[in-house]
């Protein structure tokens, strides 16, 4: 599109905006003031009232092996610095719980009885491309509300976060 | 049939689907209320069309042709539920409709389902997924992905809210004189927040984002041809329109976040632009302003840098403090502190920040991206940095969380 159309173009946008102003205000004093609080996402915004039921979820983090090959980095790579943040605003955001970081898969060892014998296994217990680095525990009203909490999680936008409420009814059948 | 002719048949069927889904929808659910039905309904007349059409060809009257299959099948569908005798006098109902109406033109009862999916007795984060499902026909996975909930969830949702309606004796009507404005506006709040999802969502490689701000001006249009005379409807669509119109400049090479301060006006759509212009000035001459114009008023004098190449931040404020007094939410406190700081300063845009209950923030990711700017402006930098933390914390667009860690330092 050639500029110096645009810049002749007879649209009355800031006229119309600014000219229409008087009469906005002259209007505006007539009506009625909404009290409706609006946001994209009315959950995000929520403020738990006294007494709600709160849920503890777990926050699963599946990382790929470059995730996991970046924590040797010197702490100034960007998706250090979004983990960072993103640690900061749990904390703060008073559900935060608990949380941490795993070692990478290859240091794990996975045990298993069969028929009386010991499996001792050199990796993680499961053979896949992304692999479990770390978990976070939030206390929280709802699944949506964690899931929100997902998606802010630097590592959804390249591997995955796994959203699991902890089961108290089966802590409870045992303790 | 051959393949290409197969093609264009089930182009034909799509189109269709698209333009009538909506129409068909509300006028098979507004007599009875059995949106879900209606649905099902309308879903069986798609396959049945998908196997009858290529070999038959397309029908002279494919809307018509849907509805009669549609109609046909809703009857078996509710009788075969055998729902209570209250779907007696439906079931007459529609033996007798179909007699007449046929081939003839049916009303557009989409007015009437728009203000059904964002009634008061159901609940308000049900309003858009209704309207995108009923209206549009976009299924409930998609929604779910849209909204951050799970599909399964998501389904069982709108399976609830649509029960709802039809057992809650929730009207298929227009509303009365009295009650419009308040109902009209949780419609066109529905359709916003449709918008405002796709809008965020558009990171650049998922295209789903992109669809959803599409539909939402969709939807918005269909609103307008059903009530042109009503100006908040107008300056709605104007106030999509114009942030339509920068969507290829909000992004750079590799998918680079660029805020508005720092797009090149040249690559904003003028033809947007110019709608939205025609929209808002038809809108403003009829003298009933309202949240959405004014909200439409500011991104028209941000799109007035493209012609005179500066932005009049002073009027930019003027907007934001009659917008606040008729929709003070937490987005519109935090823009309007944007608009004071660019207008008196930084530290005057501070204050205003400051005078927002801390409580309602800390989940508020453009307030502290907003606070963070502020301070690294005032050279504060050890707050600025602290409040940058807080907004790429909370920040779920890579794209953007990247822009601010370089920001921050």
């Amino acid at each position: 599109m050639p500029t110096d159309r645009y810049l002749d173009a007879d649209i009355p946008q800031f006229a119309c905006a600014c000219l229409k102003f008087l009469e906005i205000s002259q209007n505006l004093s007539k009506w009625p003031i909404p009290t409706r609080h609006t946001f994209k996402r009315a959950k995000a915004l929520k403020i738990v009232p006294l007494g709600e039921i709160l849920m503890q979820f777990a926050l699963l983090i599946y990382e790929l092996p470059e995730a996991f090959a970046a924590r040797k980095s010197d702490g100034t790579d960007s998706y250090t610095g979004a983990w960072r943040a993103y640690h900061k605003a749990l904390v703060e955001s008073g559900s935060y719980l608990a949380g941490d970081p795993l070692e990478v898969p290859e240091t794990g060892t996975t045990l298993r009885l069969k028929e009386g014998k010991r499996l001792v296994q050199d990796g993680p217990f499961a053979d896949t491309k992304e692999q479990l680095g770390g978990f976070i525990i939030m206390e929280l009203p709802s699944l949506d509300a964690a899931l929100d909490w997902a998606a802010r999680c630097p590592t959804a936008a390249t591997g995955a976060v796994e959203v699991r409420p902890l089961a108290p009814a089966a802590k409870h059948r045992i303790t | 049939m051959n393949g290409s002719g197969q093609e264009s048949t089930h182009r034909a069927i799509e189109r269709v689907a698209r333009e009538s889904y909506g129409r068909l929808v509300a006028y098979l659910s507004s007599q009875t209320r059995d949106v879900a039905s209606a649905e099902d309904a309308l879903s069986n007349a798609l396959v049945a069309a998908l196997k009858a059409w290529p070999g038959d060809g397309v029908p002279q009257n494919p809307e018509a042709w849907l509805l009669t299959a549609a109609r046909r099948s809703f009857i078996d569908l509710v009788r075969h539920r055998r729902v209570v005798e209250a779907s007696e006098p439906t079931l007459q109902l529609l033996r007798e409709e179909r007699e007449v109406s046929l081939s003839a033109e049916f009303p557009d009862d989409r007015l009437k389902l728009l203000f059904v999916c964002a009634h008061p007795a159901i609940d308000s984060s049900m309003h858009t997924p209704l309207m995108l499902q009923t209206v549009l026909g976009l299924d409930a996975a998609r929604i779910a992905h849209a909204f951050l909930v799970s599909p399964k969830t998501m389904g069982q949702r709108l399976v609830r809210a649509k029960t709802k309606i039809r057992d809650g004796g929730i009207q298929f009507e227009v509303p009365q004189e009295r009650e419009l404005p308040q109902r009209l506006d949780a419609v066109l709040e529905a359709i916003y927040a449709a918008f405002g999802i796709g809008w965020d969502d558009m990171a650049g490689v998922d295209q789903s984002g992109r669809e959803l701000a599409e539909e939402a001006i969709w939807l918005g249009r269909v609103l307008l041809q059903l009530m042109p005379s009503e100006a908040e409807v107008r300056g709605l669509l104007a106030l999509m329109l114009h942030c339509e119109a920068r969507r290829r400049a909000r992004r750079g090479p590799e998918g680079r976040y660029i805020p508005l301060s720092e797009q090149d006006s040249q690559q904003w759509s003028r033809p947007l632009i110019e709608e939205a212009e025609r929209h808002l000035a038809e809108a403003l001459s009829r003298g009933r302003t309202g949240r959405f114009q004014l909200e439409a008023a500011i991104q028209s004098v941000h799109a007035e840098r493209a012609r005179s190449g500066r932005t009049e931040w002073a009027a930019i404020l003027l907007f934001y403090e009659q917008l606040i007094r008729i929709s003070p939410t937490l987005g519109t406190r935090t823009g309007h502190a944007a608009a004071v700081a660019e207008a008196r300063g930084p530290e005057a845009g501070l204050a205003v920040l400051d005078a927002i209950d801390l409580g309602s923030v800390s989940g508020y990711q453009p307030y502290w991206a907003v606070r963070a700017h502020l301070l690294q402006r005032l050279g504060k930098t050890p707050e600025a940095a602290d409040a940058f933390d807080r907004a790429i914390g909370l920040a779920e667009d890579p794209a953007v969380r990247e822009f601010l860690l370089q920001r921050r330092g």
